[in-house]
């Protein structure tokens, strides 16, 4: 839940999304969903040279498991929020049956 | 595909209402946790199969719909009636709706009517998610996860065409046959006929431009439906189709017009209409795969896998993160399920055009979420699920329960619950900044991580109790009484434990941020005290402000006995601590707690408190001067003297005399230094002084006494705007630069260059002085700089002529050399007479200031023509043998500091020595050219014999500037220097002036460095002392032999060593005279 949780609050910031084929896109972050699935809008291929069939397309959805890494806004994450997050994720039980 | 009208679901509340026929039977094993639990898909739809069967096999029963629990009957009869409405107001407002009506009820036949039609292949759906959107065709309409994606861009091609398209797209699949309206053959024969079905209805509605029309009755049905259902939709949502109307009526008038239009470009645009048409088709080809049953039903999973009952346990970044940025969060989701975890999901239609269709399955879904949180909470997840007759069991994973790639063996959660009372993050951030290693050895690394990790556990578990406060017990509730209480205990509970827990970490933090008596901390370090100051001390402060004796004598326990408190109490944090308990302790004892409500301490309590402080003494003992942190160093000593009270207050008789003998020197000093400080600083420094005094005992009028016993060995003088200076012994010996010169000429902007280092081009920003400011510069001469303010007239007889030029020493007379310095020369003229009757052994020194802006050539005509009158008129007054010494300078270059070095060398009595040392040097060790520089100032003290060129000095100056500069960045600081011995030794010796100078003690002491030119020069770097250097000027060719050079250069170090040795003890004479007066204030205050 804390990386579902840390991606919402990225909403409407851009992001570079790393693919597992090496492609990196920037956006801005529209949605994501718990499967870390993203949607991003006004998409650019950051190698564009390389990709050139990436040009024509607007937005994308991403899903969740072909995803590398994500680069973020360092402005838009509170590290120590995201400790304490951490932290309290830690805390919990691990059998995740909270509620 | 399971579906039914207007994308209400039907699969999922059949299997989990009561009120739901017989399928439930096996529905109610699901439940809703079908969906939470990944249940295979396919037999989610083969039973949505079955219910499509039983759902629609009967027109009635939709009524079983889960939350639209009315008769269909009931709901044809409302809609029939909205329609009348509707028809009825259409007709009194637009011309020709005969044709429109006969249209509509076909349509409305086949939706309502015939029931076999109206499911066909689910696209009744999109006419439920088109209908409040007449003109929002690329806005997102489902409340999906993923909301919608912008319209393909070939869309917005075609003005109004394409919007005629969408919509009839939209609302042909309920009419599997065509509209009798006789209208021509399928335009395009060879799609598939859903295509051309589409073509047709477009053509249909360019014809007719009705389309809107239809919307809007569906949208109605919709609101009918609704409000048949008992769930009156917000009225917002009212408010909404009224405008819809109107707006529609707009539209189609607008649509009208356009019409017409298109008619006479028809021919001419029907190939590329046709063109767009087949991209259309192959772009919507998937158009409707998924219904918005389908959208609600992954909706619903993405839900039931977020809902939580506490978003602060697992949704804990985000809340608080918006919370912090108050950013609201999404309203939407927030109006119906406050508790719902993933608000997130809808961020995207924030601030969108949100369509009635949504509205309405929000709606849905808000209800369909309720009863999904209801059912969690009911029954606890399931986590794994044994299957009857399998052997083992299956996992069951979710978002918060993910496979597991590691097991590792949790130990028994023994977590400290422990935490301070605000858990700011800087706090945290505060600690983990410190794990340093403890010098007790027994705790490691390890351990102090470990014990940070605790507080964080322990802040955490707080915060959350605290959010989970119960509110205020009602009257007569005992139950909600009792919960209150038991939260209360907790808090206190944790809060106290957190306090010990912080000790731990706390002492680190001294540790680490110790400045010791003549610590040079690094800024860095500074700021980390700064933050530990500001973001822990305040509420621990708080803290101990309100515990009873009990609690601070626990506290100052474990203070004393987990520190090392001579150390500690050095650092002004330790000294914070200190002083908060012994003041709190000291309150308490004098009944201050009866105040906040607490009882009077015990006997037995007072004789604890009593032995610690006791013991406290013991330790500090001997150890009280060394609290202070050096003079000149720019630190308010405040808080020395606010613990001493602190200790005083509680000290007996003995205690007492024992703490004044060891501070009275500093008492002593404090009270010098404030005499000759401004009239704001001097009385802060004496308020600072008085508050240890009193706390003694003794009284503002003793205070006088001791001043005025002091101040008859010291015979103060008035000079004018009535400031006191009082000269002590010292003083006597201290050389005085007085610099004046007319107003605006840079003796302010000189003073600030040279001994403040401030950049040149700051000085513009410079305040004109309106007082004199008297500076003490320290260095390994300590002398006086005083800046006079240019408009005042000091041979006034206001002005004692005796006190300012009085003492041996040098006067600086700065002219500027751009302005007109025929003025300046008169009053240079009268300075000079009048200074030289009063002290003919005054070296007079004229700086012909800002020079840099004038070319060469007029710089030394200027220092001509200013010579040569000022000769002349000098010799007018037969004052020839007066001697001036004229410098061109500037401080954007170095000639400032070469003329100050040159004024200076004329101060120091053992030039010829020095001079004498560093010839003896040169000549040995090859040396071109040698200079011994004043560290902070760049002044060179002294330089061997040969002449001084400017580039030689500028470069050497700059090599000083470039060593403190790294020396700054990758010197050792503080460590290093307790331990050395000669270091202290050099404290005592400039007792109170060491410190101000941050690495470049490095510099000092031992420091030395080489630069190689590229010229075939070296430059050579030795320190001599604290304040002084060798910088030299040699030959590559002769470092060869730098052993040599060593040898010579420690044989010189310890020549200047002896040289200055000779002027400490004399300053030490006159220290030991100054004792024996301070004895008798010392009697005075101990009797």
């Amino acid at each position: 839940m804390l990386f579902y949780s840390f991606f919402k609050t990225l909403i409407g910031q851009q992001v570079t999304v790393e693919l597992k084929n090496d492609l990196a896109i920037t956006g801005i972050l529209t949605s994501v969903d718990q499967f870390l699935n993203i949607k991003l809008d006004e998409i650019r291929a950051v190698d564009e040279a390389k990709y050139p069939h990436m040009m024509a397309v607007k937005n994308c959805f991403i899903r969740g498991s072909v995803v590398r890494y994500v680069q973020l806004p360092a402005s838009a994450v509170d590290t120590a929020l995201l400790q304490d997050a951490a932290r309290r994720e830690a805390q919990q039980p691990t059998t995740g049956g909270a509620h | 595909m399971s579906d039914s009208f207007f994308g209400f679901d039907t699969t999922l509340p059949p299997l989990n209402s009561d009120q739901s026929t017989g399928l439930s039977r096996t529905g109610e094993d699901y439940g809703v946790y079908d969906y939470e639990q990944n249940i295979d898909l396919d037999q989610l739809e083969e039973e949505a199969d079955d219910l499509n069967a039983e759902t629609f096999g009967d027109v009635g029963d939709i009524g079983q719909d889960f939350d639209f629990t009315e008769s269909t009957a009931k709901i044809v009869d409302t809609i029939k009636k909205e329609e009348e409405i509707y028809v009825g107001r259409r007709e009194s407002t637009t011309s020709d709706k005969g044709e429109e009506q006969s249209k509509r009820r076909p349509s409305y036949a086949a939706l309502w009517g015939n029931d076999s039609d109206v499911i066909f292949n689910g696209k009744n759906n999109h006419s439920n998610e088109i209908v409040g959107a007449p003109s929002l065709s690329e806005s997102p309409i489902s409340p999906s996860i993923w909301g919608s994606f912008h319209a393909p861009s070939s869309r917005t091609e075609g003005g109004i065409i394409p919007t005629s398209f969408e919509n009839s797209h939209h609302y042909t699949p309920p009419q599997t046959s065509p509209p009798p309206l006789g209208f021509g053959p399928p335009l395009h024969t060879s799609v598939r006929s859903p295509m051309s079905l589409e073509e047709i209805e477009a053509q249909l509605h360019r014809q007719a431009g009705v389309p809107e029309k239809r919307m809007l009755s569906l949208a109605e049905v919709e609101a009918a439906l609704m409000s048949v259902n008992g769930r009156p939709p917000p009225p917002q949502h009212l408010m909404y189709s009224t405008n819809e109307a109107t707006f529609r009526d707009q539209e189609n008038l607008a649509f009208l017009e356009q019409e017409a239009a298109y008619r006479e470009q028809e021919a001419l645009l029907f190939h590329k209409e046709k063109k767009r048409r087949d991209k259309q088709r192959k772009l919507s080809r998937y158009n409707g795969l998924m219904t918005q049953s389908d959208k609600d039903f992954i909706n619903r999973i993405q839900i039931s896998q977020l809902v939580t009952d506490d978003p602060y346990a697992d949704d804990f970044y985000y809340q608080v993160y918006t919370a912090i940025r108050s950013r609201q969060p999404q309203p939407s989701i927030s109006t119906f399920s406050p508790q719902l975890g993933g608000s997130g999901f809808m961020g995207h239609e924030r601030g969108r055009h949100r369509s009635r269709g949504s509205e309405s399955g929000l709606l849905k879904m808000q209800q369909q979420v309720l009863r999904i949180v209801n059912d969690a909470r009911r029954k606890p997840k399931l986590t794994q699920l044994s299957l009857e007759g399998a052997l083992g069991k299956i996992a069951l994973n979710s978002v918060r329960n993910p496979r597991q790639l590691l097991q590792v063996s949790s130990k028994s959660n023994d977590i400290h619950h422990v935490g301070p009372s605000n858990g700011s993050g800087s706090v945290h951030s505060q600690h983990q900044k410190i794990p340093s290693i403890s010098s007790h050895g027994v705790i490691d690394h390890r351990k102090i991580l470990k014990s940070i990790e605790n507080v964080y556990t322990a802040v955490l578990a707080l915060e959350e109790l605290r959010r989970n406060q119960p509110p205020l017990p009602r009257p007569y509730a005992d139950h909600e009484r009792v919960a209150v209480e038991r939260w209360n205990e907790e808090y206190v509970e944790l809060a106290k434990t957190m306090w010990e827990e912080l000790r731990v970490t706390e002492m680190n933090v001294c540790k680490g941020a110790i400045w010791g008596p003549q610590g040079n901390v690094s800024p860095a370090m500074l700021e980390e005290v700064e933050l530990f100051m500001n973001t822990v001390v305040p509420p621990l402060l708080q803290f101990v402000a309100e515990s009873p004796l009990r609690i601070v004598i626990g506290l100052f326990g474990l203070f004393i006995e987990r520190n090392n408190i001579v150390w500690v109490a050095r650092s002004k944090v330790g000294l914070a601590f200190l002083t908060m308990f012994l003041s709190r302790a000291e309150i308490l004892k004098q009944g201050g707690g009866a105040m906040q409500g607490l009882p009077p301490p015990e006997e037995l309590e007072m004789i604890q408190w009593q032995d610690l402080y006791n013991r406290l003494f013991s330790l500090l003992q001997n150890h009280f001067l060394s609290l202070y942190p050096p003079f000149m160093i720019g630190i308010d000593d405040m808080y020395v003297w606010q613990f001493l009270a602190a200790m005083a207050v509680g000290a007996s008789t003995e205690q007492q005399h024992v703490l004044v003998t060891e501070v009275r020197e500093r008492v002593l000093e404090t009270v010098i230094q404030a005499s000759r400080l401004s009239a704001d600083k001097a009385s802060h420094k004496i308020a600072n002084v008085n508050l240890f005094l009193n706390a003694l005992g003794l009284d503002a009028s003793q205070l006088k006494n001791f001043e005025e016993e002091y101040s008859l060995h010291t015979n103060p003088q008035d000079i004018g705007n009535g400031e006191e200076l009082p000269e002590d012994p010292i003083q006597d010996h201290r050389p005085r630069l007085l610099i004046m010169g007319q107003r605006r000429s840079g003796k302010s902007s000189i003073q600030k260059v040279v001994f403040h280092k401030m950049p040149a081009n700051e000085t513009l920003f410079l305040e004109s002085t309106n007082k004199i400011v008297k500076e003490d510069i320290t260095s390994f001469i300590d002398f006086q700089v005083w800046d006079f303010p240019g408009q005042i007239n000091y041979f006034d007889s206001a002005y004692d002529s005796n006190m300012i030029f009085g003492e041996y020493g040098a006067l600086i007379f700065v002219i500027d050399a751009q302005d007109d310095y025929i003025e300046a020369l008169n009053r240079l003229h009268h300075t000079v007479t009048r200074a030289y009757k009063v002290n003919p052994d005054l070296s007079f020194e004229v700086f012909i200031h800002k020079v840099d802006a004038l070319s060469d050539e007029y710089k030394i005509d200027t220092q001509r023509d200013i010579q040569q009158r000022i000769t002349d008129e000098l010799a007018d007054y037969d004052l020839e043998h007066v001697h001036l010494n004229f410098y061109l300078t500037s401080i954007y270059d170095h000639s400032i500091f070469e003329a100050f070095s040159k004024v200076i060398q004329k101060l120091i009595p053992q030039l010829p020595t020095l001079e004498n040392l560093l010839n003896i040097l040169c000549a040995n060790s090859g040396i071109e050219k040698a200079f011994l520089f004043d560290v902070n100032s760049k002044i060179y003290i002294a330089t061997d014999s040969s002449p001084v060129d400017m580039q030689s000095y500028e470069i050497c100056s700059d090599m000083i500037d470039v060593i403190v500069d790294i020396s700054e960045i990758y010197g050792r600081t503080n460590s290093y220097r307790f331990t050395n011995d000669d270091f202290d030794q050099s404290q005592t010796d400039t007792n109170g002036h060491s410190g101000n100078y941050g690495t470049t003690t490095e510099t000092a002491n031992d420091a030395s460095s080489l630069i190689k030119l590229n010229n075939g020069m070296i430059l050579c770097l030795r320190g001599v002392n604290r304040f002084l250097a060798l910088v030299c000027l040699l030959r590559s060719d002769n470092f060869e032999k730098h052993g040599l050079i060593d040898y010579n250069f420690q044989c010189f170090k310890e020549a200047i060593a002896d040289v200055f040795e000779l002027k400490r003890r004399n300053a030490e004479r006159m220290k030991h005279e100054r004792m024996g007066l301070i004895e008798n204030v010392d009697d005075n205050v101990g009797g």
